[in-house]
Order: structure tokens, then sequence, then C-alpha cells
């Protein structure tokens, strides 16, 4: 009776080990960043679009602290924690862009760049109030295309130019989870 | 044969119940971390549920309304079903699983997570799911949520997602192994510091503002079930600067709220008559208010209740009453150990 009953629990341990033990899932609580597939968004790819202002490159998802050292003081930044979790996203105003970082295990990553006005450009030359074209012939065929939307995508970010009327209104460089 | 049976059934009892032991040991306690995990299983710790006004929705209703300040001047008997990040059909199966319970005469519903057309993250839905009773709701709620990644049986036992935590315990998980408790004020989740909003980045432009088919059709079930039940359906935007609320998504609600005949209120619109001051009512600068804003927001919107809803004021209930001098109680209590705790004097 005993060996069954111990024989029974060690297989369900068993069971319950190996099972669960296909994916690296965080807790809730222990990071928003994950969304449960064990996939971490950080670390920046070679490849990926990136926005470069003088001579500080900043690529999504790589680390912040370096990049924000280089760029200097920001006009103004905020603070916003997540719900619950309190792991902060913060916005970093600069002349003519703005630079959004989010938190995963306590260290800071670029999580979008956004070009606000026409004093920047990007490396390829695009810039706000530019036409559609411009946008297609500096980097070709688009992943996909609306009248208000232009993305190209890479593995881990998602470079897209925000249209109205057929000019560039915003242009955007994001981690590929944000909305 | 019964010797037999009892070989049988022994053993089968004795693993069931080491295996809810052990469910109940590593899933997270929400305790003191986190707390906003612990929101949704504490309404079933409610003895008397015959509550008038349920909200439903994320943070924005569990840190901006304060049922207390809405019994003690209104005497509304009201509940805040919320949960963080809390979608939309989240919203609709908790409205559903509600009416089992009882049926309030008014349900309030924050439209902020139209936006979401699909669960953005497993940690929050877990955060609303496994706080539901089972129910046929929870288990629509579960296959409405879940993510490609997620699996149905996950949350059937739940020890299979959290065996991983053994390594992880920590005094409050064995504290709250067996022990419930009670970290919110009739689901209203406290703060009383202050942070003031100071400068807000300007808001992404998008390439569509229109909300999804599916957040859609869950506004419409809520919607339904409401007039079948004979329920008023109450849409608010609560008075939060960030995240970031569009214009084009203002119009697509107030659009749906004419053609259903529902009442809308967006508090971003009304916030100087509320008389919210964002340098000393929010905790986070503009995300969520504190105390202080929640009160005001309740003094605000307990005259709309009352007068346009004619939600009764039960005061005079002696049971009633009886349960809320212990919740008021507790409610100021509250107040004056979080004053110790972030140094505020009065």
């Amino acid at each position: 009776m005993k060996k069954r009953i111990l024989g029974l629990v060690l297989c369900l341990v068993f069971v319950i080990s190996a099972v669960g033990c296909g994916g690296s899932k965080t807790i809730p609580g222990s990071s928003k960043a994950t969304d449960g597939s064990g996939a971490s968004q950080s670390g920046a790819a070679s490849g990926d679009y990136a926005f470069k202002s003088k001579d500080v490159t900043i690529t999504i998802n790589a680390e912040a602290k370096d990049i924000l050292d280089k760029l200097g003081k920001a006009l103004s930044t905020y603070e916003s924690p997540s719900c619950a979790f309190g792991d902060l996203d913060v916005y970093y105003t600069y002349a003519g862009f703005e630079v959004v970082t989010y938190q995963e295990k306590k260290v800071d990553y670029i999580k979008e760049v956004t070009l606000k006005d026409d004093s920047v450009t990007t490396p390829e030359g695009v810039a706000i109030g530019d036409k559609v074209e411009k946008i297609e012939s500096a980097y070709g065929k688009a992943d996909s295309k609306t009248d208000t939307k232009i993305t190209y995508k890479k593995d881990k970010m998602n470079l897209v130019f925000i249209l109205k009327n057929g000019v560039v209104e915003e242009i955007q460089y994001l981690n590929a989870r944000t909305k | 044969m019964k010797k037999k049976i009892l070989k049988i059934i022994i053993p089968i009892i004795i693993v069931i119940l080491v295996l809810d032991s052990a469910t109940r040991l590593l899933m997270p306690k929400y305790a003191t971390d986190i707390v906003e995990g612990n929101l949704i299983k504490e309404y079933y710790q409610e003895s008397n549920k015959d509550f008038d006004v349920v909200f439903f929705g994320d943070c924005e209703v569990y840190e901006n309304f304060s049922p207390v300040t809405l019994w003690e001047e209104y005497g509304i008997n009201s509940y805040i079903r919320g949960s963080a990040e809390q979608y939309i059909w989240q919203s609709y199966y908790l409205l559903e699983e509600t009416l089992a319970y009882h049926k309030p005469k008014v349900a309030v519903f924050n439209i902020q997570s139209l936006q979401f057309n699909e669960s953005q993250s497993e940690p929050y839905n877990r955060m609303t799911l496994d706080g539901m009773k089972w129910s046929p709701s929870k288990v629509n709620s579960i296959l409405a949520s879940m993510k490609d990644n997620e699996k149905f049986i996950d949350y059937v036992f739940p020890l299979l997602r959290f065996h991983s935590r053994w390594s992880e315990l920590t005094t409050e998980d064995f504290e709250y192994w067996y022990k419930a408790h009670t970290v919110s004020h009739n689901g209203y989740y406290m703060r009383v510091d202050a942070k003031p909003a100071g400068n807000l980045p300007s808001p992404k432009k998008l390439g569509d503002y229109s909300f999804g088919d599916k957040a859609w059709s869950y506004l419409e079930k809520m919607r339904e079930l409401c007039e079948k039940e004979g329920i008023k359906l109450v849409l608010i935007k609560a008075p939060s600067l960030w995240p970031y609320w569009y214009e084009e998504w203002d119009t697509q609600v107030k659009d749906y709220a004419i053609k259903h005949k529902l009442t809308y209120i967006n508090f971003l619109e009304v916030k100087d008559k509320v008389g919210l001051d964002y340098d000393k009512d929010t905790y986070d600068a503009g995300l969520h208010l504190n105390v202080w804003g929640a009160e005001k927001m309740s003094l605000y919107f307990g005259r709309i209740l009352r007068d346009k809803f004619a939600c009764p004021d039960r005061r005079l209930d002696k049971d009633l009453r009886e349960i809320w001098s212990k919740k008021v109680e507790a409610y100021y209590e509250e107040i004056e150990e979080q004053k110790i705790k972030y140094g505020i004097k009065d």
C-alpha cells in the first residue's frame, strides 16, 4: 500500500516536472516583459533598422544605459510604471525625437524611437513631410502597406511610417511587440 | 471487496491532497508584492454580495473609485471587480459570473481595454483568471484570453505552470499557504502618496484608430447581457492622463453610446468639475489616482448614480450597516498606516 502511494506520487512529480520544464516561463510578477513564451525581447539583432542622432546609434532592444549617456540630458522625461508589476517605461524627449525604454529583469532596454519633426531624418534619408515614393526608394518593398501606415519588419523590431494624405507624419522604430 | 476498494481509493485521495497542497504552496500569493493579483479572488470572500453597483475593467477602475466613499456619502453598496490590464472579454465573463451571485442595478465598465483585440500578456491573464472560481464563465474567459503559447491544461492544473517556483518560495508563500487575506477595500486598491503629473510625452500616432472586431463583439455581448437582465450599463473612461486616450477612440465610444442609448462619461472631459488636481491627486504622475483623487471621483460619480440611475441609499439596512462599519474602519486604518509608510503629515 505505502509503496503504491509513494510510486504514484513520484510518477506525478516526474510527469509535472517533465511537462512544465519545456519553457523558461517567468511567474506573474517577475517580469512583464516576457509574454510567457520564455522568449526575451532584449538584445538587438544585427541588420535591424536603427536611428542615428549625431554619432549615437539607437537600436531597438539594445541596452539603454550607454545610449542614454551618449545622448546627454533629455529635454524632459516621463516615467510610466506598468500596471501592477511596477517596472518602468521611461519616455525621453529630445529635439526632434523621443526615446522610450522598457525594463526587463531590472535592466533598461530601448523600446521605441519616434521621429517627431523634420529636424531629424532616418539614416536612409527619410524625414517627416516626405512622400511615400521616397520611402519606397530608400527602403524597397514594404512588408505591409495601407493608406496610413507602411511597415518594414525585422525579427524583433518594426520600422513604421505613419502617413497622412500620402505624406510621412511620424516615423517609429518599434519593439516588435509594441502595438 | 471493501478492502480492495479502499486500497484503490486511499492512494488516489492522498495523491490529490498532495497535489492540491503543492499547488496552493507554489501559486503566487500576491500578499505583499503585486497585490493586484489578489483582487479577483477577494470578491468571493464577501459574505453579502447584494451590490447595487459593480465596476468592471482594468486598473483605471480599481484605483480611481472608492466604494467606501460611495457608501459613506450616498449609501451606495458597490464593489469593484477590476484587475490589472483586464481585457474586455475578461470583463464580460466576470459580469456573467457575477450574475450567478447577484444582479446589480448598474454595471460600470471602463472602456480603456477596447484598444486591445487580443490578450497582450500571459502574466496579466493569470492575474485575472487564476483568481476566478471554476465556472463556465471562467472556462470561456480562459479560452477567449489564451495567447498562442498558452495551454488550457495549465489553468486547470496551475502546478504545471508554477512548479518551477519551488526555488523562489518566500516566507509569504508559507504564511498564506492556506490562509486568505485581504488587500483591497471592496476591490479598491489604495495609495495615499502623491507624485505630480508633470510633463507628459506626446502620444504616438497610430496608423489605424479603429477598435478590433473581437473587442467590439464583447462590448456588444456585455450590452446585450445587461439589457436582457435589466441592468443599466454605464460606460466610463477614467481620468488617467496616461496611457493616452485618443480622440478618435473616444468618438467611436460616443457614437456607440448614442446608438444604443447608453450613458458614457469620459472623466477626462469633466476632470475640472470633479475637482482633480494632478499635482496632488495622483501617486504615479497621472496614470492612477491616489485615495484623495479616488474620493473626489466617487463623490462626483455617486451623485450621478443616485440621481440618474436611482441607486438606493442603503444606510438604513442594519445588516449592511454592520458590514460597512468594519469596512470603513479598515479603510481609515489603512490610510493612517500608509501615511506613516510614505511619511505624509496632515
